[in-house]
């Protein structure tokens, strides 16, 4: 009764997932190799169900599920609903790649979906070991679909680089976790939180908040758990890529958000930790960035960049920060899509993914250039565009929060968007100031209508985000209002007395 | 008679209009006729010549009398920078000088042009040129007269680069325009100055700012409020624009050179009216001078300088233009003399009397140029008085009144000599006296190489044209008669003096020494020169200048060079300046610009060091993690800890 | 006069560039550049109407309009960024100048624009929306969105239709404004931060933060002030940042220059005028020295540098940053007459700038060649250029009667009887080299007429022909502007005076 509860107002998407998830494995044991297409059709029109069904939980209040194990709250909705609809992108993109090798595809959708289904639990994840399990969830699954393509040497060693550090950031992260079991005796991040209020600052709660930080950087590929991502990127099968540098990582800061900000945000180290790895990521990001000469490689250090941008929302503790990390979050899932979205299309036509392939790529093909370039100025942080307005409230959090506090952050920040205009327009000027020289022999793969969809959706997106972004910033607002931050003892006490 | 002085802003107004009737006809090739540009410019300044002889009229019968007309050209805050007309003695007699002048030299000009391509271009400059000149000097303010005194610049640039094909003028035109921009300098200095440390004055009393009028009092004012030393400086920088405007030394190099235009020009802007300018820019600021008698003593010695050098230089010129302006260079800087002297009066006259027989002679110049089909070295002249007997004699008329034997000339330098006397400049006096002398010796050369003796050159020269001769004879009776008209001499039968016309008149004691002196001296370089160059006084005592030449070859040679001013100059832009705009540039594009390029190429370096760990090796990796990680906590933590 | 709508104003030209870029209009080049320049024409008649409009006495910004933007009241109210436009004396004349050079940009692209018609005439339509943008934002996020949005435009229409090294000077003058931006924004931030922590209200309106009435700290509004400034000062430019300038001149073809050293550089000075020296005058107070003496090398430094020049372009180019500095100079006299000769010295130097780069590109464009040793003589070949070139030239270097002057000489009247003191001379004694700066402009100038125009004519030169309709047509309405407001200044200064002396010195 009380699971079917549960089931019901918690967790319904997660239930329709795993039915569909299973749907998919049956179906791919019963036609082997035909009926790709039906596959295909039957994974999106679940995961659109999944979507809709979302609309048959209460976005207002909170339910504390799996005997408080999982929480679905508005905050949690609005990201489990950008991970299933960034999933669901995702498989627009398979469709082509899995086309491309004749066999049984059937459990690479699986993958996807069991991927998708650990983003969500994480997303809603309210208790140590249920994350953990959930973080696992996602990254194995992750580590098989970046090695999917077993012929291709490229992709199996980025595979087994991702394996290895990831097994290394989760040792790091339970390391850390022992800590906090060992201070507290508390899975439960309630408790924990309501424990350590109580709980005076000493070397061992810091070391383990940096520890467990730590192990999450790795998800959202952040410094200096980093590494993985340029060999993924360019190895790994482009719809893994996309998925992994927008549905893992936006899982990733939906779990850091929620998991540090209410247990350790009340340390004296909290701001200036997250800064400083904000900072370097950026910084790294876009400098490794700008020497860039294959476009995959690039984007891999360009989404780094955008992390650091994130990272620093949280960094000042203000629900006003989340916020704009949250409203950044959802134009960084259109923009980033949209990119992957044309570079799929490219390579689809040429087969090249160097940089100065996309030379004079607008009179070839004006509308994907256009595109493009709009994704890029985007994630630029030019207007008219998502990408200004995602920046532009991060540094306006940053500023509320107290600009003398956070000048530094904040001038950094600002003067990485500059290095970061350097190589996005270095692609732009590729586009559309060169002339064209690589050669666009029809079709290695045949254009996907699903990939053009995906590409004028997403611009679509970006540009009317980018005009009228207040909606979507007043709903980032509500759900990070349900983040309660740790206040630090002092404060208590102070309102104690 | 107050209708013509209440509107006298027509007078400037018309050449306006002729200006623009000719710009637009003729750029919409609206009419070919050379008459129209003709009728219109000559017509505009016959106007002008009407007004202003009736407000001359009427200034002397209402006696000091005064009209002004202010409106506020621009405002902003409580700076409301003033305009309009002032029509007082001074300005009548200017008016009359100028439109006189010009209307003369414009029918010439009809004649000098005819043949050049140009003459509507030469008309319409002639037209926006008397605009400039008669704004100018009815200008009621110092900011007023400030605009103009850049546009009589502009129009002389113009005038003097009238044949800008020629290398020669283009640099002669340039060269005139950035000295005067010196001067323009000082001017606007010394206006903005008046402006500031005269500011609550100026607030509190209801004057036009600047206003000439108001001069006296905002000048005392200044002097109470501030040292002495800021009103000299004051009025020295006006003194600036003036000696660039009037070719003092050492701005005068401009004056020369300005020779490549047209002799009409030359006559109409570069000698009679416009190098004036600086003259009549003193009278109008002399409330504030006579405050400053340190600038006072300058312009003595500045006016003396210029005399002096430009007279020496003068002796050694071949081309007759050449001579001509020297001697103008001379004039100017006795007429400063007397400014810096006190007597005010002695240098308006003389200004107005040398505006007629200065402009005359470059009109003779420019006959004889044309009929010798432009030849220009006296050298290749002589014994012209047979084939131009007319232009013979008013050249005469001309030599003797500059050299002030008898001729207005001598009327009107006696005041300026009188002025140095009666201000105690004895040695100054003394060698003024000497350079008058050189006067007529380089004078009374010029005259007899070019019209006694035997003709020299090659070209048979052909008569000059009536339309050339007539406004030499008519400027010959000014010549003749000015100087000794209006020196007083006739107050019997009612013709009141200069001096007291125009006020500031210096008291007239009747000493007979220093005429008698300056003649002598006039007569001994009239002498002089006969010696060598007459060949009928040679028929006594012969003497040849080549002797002499040599002789004095060191101070020839340096004679010849203009005194090595110009070398110096040019010089001092060569070595100096445009060497180190270069070393600017480079600056410029190395230094700051490196910089610039240096950050943008660190920023390159930094990411191809960093991508350095990204080598695709998993050991590089996981050590990068782990030691990343563990610097990490150890930074954290010790910020922790401190 | 109920027809006058900002939000018209300023997105008719995105409209038009949409139009003009769309599959469906023709692809034929005549048909494109006459509907552009039919349309510049339109808006630039429609701005006249401001003007007409516009009542200078009246205090505040007029013709002010919110747009209500759907999905959110006002545009995003949590945040107090609001969709409001408005414009008083200071910006409308320089919406004017602004709608009046596209037109005459779009007549000029006739020969120097040879390729990708759409393409350019778009991206100088969503330039002039930024601009005006820029003018009449009411708005200070709207006021840095467009700052931002006038990049991408500015930088295609180097990188595509320049010459020489023109990706370098385009992605050159991106970045650096770009720069410059980042600072303004953080102060912006600042600004709008500090205002919450006063009233405890988000608010980006200007005419809010500008009449604030509480106090800054003084570092604080130092800060602010310089995080401004360096924003402002790049478009400027000021020495040393203003490198970028003669790069971006030289490589950008010759509309896009008259565009870039016309309206863009007035964007940095309308910054300073509006933020700098309206909402931070404390600050201003303190830093006047300052800038006074910035402004001094500006029209010193540059004006040396100028004489080295060989290629006509950069000689243009320099003289512009010698110029710009009369504005630094006039903002720092912190009295009416000095900041009017600024605001004054920013329209007069649009017009005269445009006009200047207008005669380099008709020149190139006959000669092949900007290098001034190689030409010579042009005088002779093609009277109507330099006649106009002339007067333009005499325009710039501060001759009475035409526009330069009274701009000048008002600042220098501003700069002279400034209270503004500065250890050890006083602020007069500066002014005097500021004044010694117009013998400079002089020679600079006369010496490059002379070179090109005077003299025999060169070789390369025979069959040099003279200016064309279209080019005629840009070059009179420019000598027009320039006389007319020349001999009677007032009619622009009664615009924007009232303005200076109520707003500015409250």
């Amino acid at each position: 009764m009380n699971l079917l509860y549960d089931l019901r107002y918690a967790l319904l998407p997660e239930t329709l997932l795993t039915i569909l998830l299973i749907v998919c494995c049956v179906l791919s044991f019963i036609f082997k190799n035909q009926k790709q297409k039906l596959i295909y059709g039957v994974n999106t029109l679940g995961l659109v169900i999944v979507l809709l069904s979302f609309g048959f939980l209460s976005f207002n209040n909170k339910f504390v599920a799996m005997y408080g194990s999982f929480v679905s709250d508005a905050y949690s909705i609005l990201f489990r609903i950008l991970i299933v609809f960034g999933s669901l992108i995702t498989l627009q993109f398979c469709k082509k790649y899995t086309e491309s090798f004749g066999k049984s595809t059937g459990e690479f959708y699986a993958l996807i979906l069991s991927a998708t289904l650990g983003a969500m639990l994480l997303a809603g994840a309210n208790d140590m070991i249920m994350l953990f399990v959930a973080l696992e969830t996602l990254s194995i699954s992750s580590f098989m679909l970046a090695g999917y393509t077993r012929s291709d040497k490229l992709s199996n060693e980025a595979a087994l680089k991702y394996l290895v550090i990831g097994a290394a950031s989760s040792a790091v992260f339970l390391y850390g976790f022992s800590f906090v079991y060992g201070i507290t005796g508390q899975t439960n991040i309630v408790n924990i939180a309501e424990y350590l209020s109580r709980y005076n600052v000493n070397l061992v709660l810091i070391l383990s908040f940096l520890l467990i930080l730590g192990g999450f950087c790795y998800k959202i590929a952040a410094v200096p758990f980093h590494m993985w991502a340029p060999d993924i990127y360019e190895g790994a099968p482009v719809p893994v890529t996309a998925f992994l540098s927008v549905v893992s990582k936006i899982a990733g800061f939906a779990v850091i958000i929620r998991f540090l900000s209410q247990i350790f945000a009340s340390l004296p180290v909290w701001s200036f930790s997250i800064g400083v790895i904000a900072i370097a990521t950026m910084t790294i990001g876009n400098l490794i960035a700008v020497n860039q000469t294959n476009i995959r490689r690039l984007m891999a250090y360009s989404s780094i960049a955008q992390s650091g941008y994130i990272l620093t929302g949280l960094a000042i503790s203000t629900k006003l920060g989340v916020a704009s990390m949250i409203f950044y979050l959802i134009t960084y899932l259109f923009m980033n899509f949209g990119t992957w979205a044309a570079i799929e299309i490219f390579i689809n036509k040429t087969g090249k993914d160097t940089i100065d392939a996309f030379d004079g790529l607008v009179t070839k093909k004006p509308l994907l250039a256009i595109g493009f370039t709009i994704c890029l100025i985007s994630l630029a942080g030019i207007p008219v565009t998502a990408g200004f307005f995602g920046k532009f409230f991060l540094f306006q959090s940053i500023a509320l929060a107290g600009i003398q506090d956070y000048l530094w952050i904040l001038i950094i920040a600002l003067i990485n968007t500059v290095i970061s205009v350097y190589y996005y327009l270095k692609i732009v000027a590729a586009m559309i100031l060169k002339h064209a020289v690589s050669e666009f022999n029809e079709d290695i793969i045949k254009p996907s209508l699903s990939l053009n969809a995906v590409l004028g959706i997403t611009v679509a997106a970006v540009l009317l985000i980018g005009i009228f972004a207040s909606p979507i910033y007043s709903l980032s607002k509500y759900s990070a209002s349900k983040i309660n931050f740790a206040v630090p003892i002092t404060n208590i006490s102070q309102k104690n007395n | 008679m107050n209708l013509f002085v209440e509107n006298a802003w027509i007078i400037p107004v018309l050449p306006l209009l002729a200006f623009l009737i000719i710009l637009f006809g003729r750029s919409f090739k609206l009419y070919d006729n050379k008459k129209i540009s003709l009728y219109s410019t000559v017509g505009s300044t016959a106007l002008g010549l009407l007004f202003s002889t009736f407000i001359l009229v009427w200034a002397i019968n209402h006696n000091n009398a005064l009209y002004q007309h202010n409106f506020t050209w621009i405002q902003a805050g409580n700076i409301k920078l003033p305009f309009g007309w002032l029509v007082d003695n001074l300005s009548a007699v200017m008016l009359m000088v100028v439109t006189s002048v010009s209307i003369l030299i414009q029918i010439y000009s009809h004649e000098y042009m005819n043949h050049d391509d140009g003459y509507h271009k030469f008309f319409a400059y002639l037209a926006l040129f008397n605009f400039s000149m008669l704004g100018l000097v009815l200008s009621t303010n110092l900011f007023q007269i400030y605009i103009f005194w850049e546009l009589v610049g502009l129009s002389s640039y113009l005038l003097i680069g009238f044949w800008f094909k020629k290398p020669a003028a283009a640099s002669a035109a340039k060269k005139a325009f950035i000295m005067n921009r010196i001067g323009d300098f000082g001017l606007l200095l010394g206006v903005v100055s008046v402006l500031y440390f005269g500011y609550s004055w100026w607030m509190s009393s209801h004057q036009p700012l600047l206003s000439f009028t108001a001069l006296s009092e905002a000048g005392s004012f200044i002097l109470a409020h501030n040292s002495p030393l800021i009103v000299t400086l004051i009025t020295f920088a006006i003194f600036l624009g003036a000696m660039a405007k009037s070719a003092q030394f050492p701005l005068h190099t401009w004056l020369p050179d300005a020779m490549e235009g047209p002799t009409p020009i030359s006559a109409l802007i570069h000698a009679a009216t416009m190098v004036a300018a600086g003259v009549f820019l003193i009278a109008r600021a002399y409330p504030l001078f006579e405050l400053a008698p340190v600038t006072m003593c300058i312009m003595v010695f500045m006016g003396f300088i210029t005399a002096f050098v430009t007279a020496t230089i003068a002796i050694v010129q071949t081309d007759i233009k050449k001579i001509l302006a020297y001697s103008t260079c001379s004039q100017l800087g006795f007429m400063v003399m007397g400014m810096g002297a006190g007597a005010y009066a002695a240098g308006l006259f003389h200004l107005v009397t040398h505006a007629y027989f200065k402009a005359m002679l470059f009109l003779c110049s420019g006959a004889i140029i044309h009929c010798l089909s432009d030849q220009q070295d006296i050298r290749h002249m002589g014994g012209l008085r047979k084939h131009m007997p007319a232009v013979a004699y008013t050249y005469l008329i001309g030599t003797f009144a500059i050299s002030g034997i008898l001729l207005s000339g001598f009327w009107s330098k006696e005041g300026i000599f009188m002025g140095l006397e009666a201000g105690k400049y004895w040695i100054i006096l003394v060698l003024a006296l000497l350079v008058s002398g050189l006067t007529s010796f380089y004078m009374f050369r010029s005259y007899f190489l070019v019209f006694e003796g035997e003709y020299k050159g090659e070209s048979a020269p052909h008569k000059p044209d009536k339309v050339l001769t007539l406004p030499l004879i008519i400027l010959a009776v000014p010549s003749v008669i000015l100087g000794f008209a209006l020196s007083g001499s006739l107050k019997c039968i009612g013709i009141g003096s200069f001096a007291e016309f125009v006020g500031y008149a210096g008291e007239h004691h009747a000493s007979l020494i220093l005429p008698v002196i300056s003649l002598l001296l006039s007569l001994t370089g009239f002498c002089a020169a006969a010696v060598l160059y007459w060949d009928k006084a040679k028929q006594y005592v012969s003497c040849d200048p080549a002797i002499i030449k040599d002789k004095l070859s060191c101070c020839y040679n340096f004679f010849s060079n203009k005194w090595y001013i110009d070398d110096l100059y040019y010089g001092f832009l060569r070595v100096i300046f445009l060497p180190l705009t270069r070393i600017f540039a480079w600056f410029d594009r190395t230094i700051i610009d490196g910089i610039v390029n240096l950050v943008g190429e660190s920023v390159k370096l930094a990411g191809k060091i960093l991508r350095l760990f990204q080598n695709g090796q998993l050991q590089t990796y996981t050590a990068v993690l782990f030691g990343g990680l563990l610097i990490y906590i150890i930074a954290v933590v010790a910020f922790w800890l401190l | 006069m109920n027809f006058l709508s900002l939000i018209i104003l300023v997105f008719a030209p995105l409209v038009a560039a949409l139009i003009v870029a769309g599959p469906w209009f023709s692809d034929d080049e005549t048909k494109i550049r006459k509907f552009s320049t039919g349309f510049s024409a339109v808006l630039f008649i429609y701005s006249l109407f401001f003007l007409f409009g516009y009542k200078p006495l009246e205090k505040g910004l007029q013709f002010v309009q919110t747009l209500q933007v759907p999905g959110g009241d006002g545009w995003i109210q949590s945040m107090g960024i609001n969709f409001s436009l408005g414009v008083d004396g200071i910006s409308l004349i320089l919406v004017v100048l602004t709608t009046f050079l596209v037109l005459l940009a779009c007549i000029a692209s006739k020969d120097s624009i040879v390729k990708r018609y759409k393409f350019y005439y778009s991206m100088i339509f969503m330039l002039t929306t930024a601009v005006l943008g820029v003018f009449t934002s009411k708005d200070l996020f709207l006021f840095f969105l467009f700052w931002e949005l006038e990049l991408i435009p500015m930088y295609f229409l180097i990188a595509v239709w320049g010459s020489g090294r023109k990706e370098y000077s385009a992605i050159k003058f991106v970045l650096y404004t770009f720069t410059g931006s980042i600072f303004m924004l953080a102060s912006i931030l600042a600004v709008y931060f500090y205002h919450h922590t006063q009233t405890d209200i988000f608010t980006f309106d200007l005419s809010t933060l500008l009449a604030h009435k509480y106090a800054y700290p003084v570092i604080f509004e130092l800060m602010v002030f310089w995080g401004f400034f360096l924003g402002f000062a790049v478009k400027l430019p000021v020495v040393p940042l203003h490198t970028w300038l003669p790069d971006a001149h030289v490589d950008a073809p010759t509309p896009v220059s008259m565009l870039l050293a016309g309206i863009l550089l007035k964007m940095g000075g309308y910054g300073l005028v509006r933020m700098n020296a309206q909402m931070l005058p404390d600050a201003l107070k303190i830093l006047a020295p300052v800038i006074i003496i910035l402004g001094l090398i500006n029209i010193i430094y540059a004006a040396i540098v100028t004489f080295a020049q060989d290629d006509l372009k950069k000689l243009v180019a320099y003289s512009s940053v010698s110029h710009m500095g009369i504005v630094l100079l006039g903002l720092g006299t912190l009295n009416v007459a000095g900041v009017s000769g600024a605001v004054f010295q920013m329209f007069s130097h649009g017009v005269i700038s445009a006009g200047l780069f207008m005669m380099v590109g008709v020149i190139y464009l006959r000669a092949k060649t900007r290098s001034i040793t190689e030409l010579s003589g042009i005088g002779q070949k093609a009277p109507k250029i330099f006649y106009f070139s002339m007067l333009i030239t005499l325009a710039s270097l501060g001759l009475p009667f035409l526009i330069g002057f009274a701009a000048e000489v008002l600042t220098f009247i501003g700069a002279f009887t400034s209270k503004v003191f500065i250890h050890p001379v006083s602020i007069q004694g500066l002014t005097v080299i500021a004044i010694f700066g117009i013998i400079l402009t002089a020679s600079y100038l006369l010496w490059m007429l002379k070179r090109v125009f005077f003299g025999p004519l060169s070789e390369n030169l025979q069959n040099m022909t003279d200016l064309n309709f279209g080019e005629i047509v840009v070059f009179a309405s420019l000598v027009f502007v320039i006389v007319v407001f020349g001999v009677c200044p007032s009619a622009i200064t009664n615009i924007f005076v009232p303005t200076i002396s109520t707003v500015m010195f409250r």
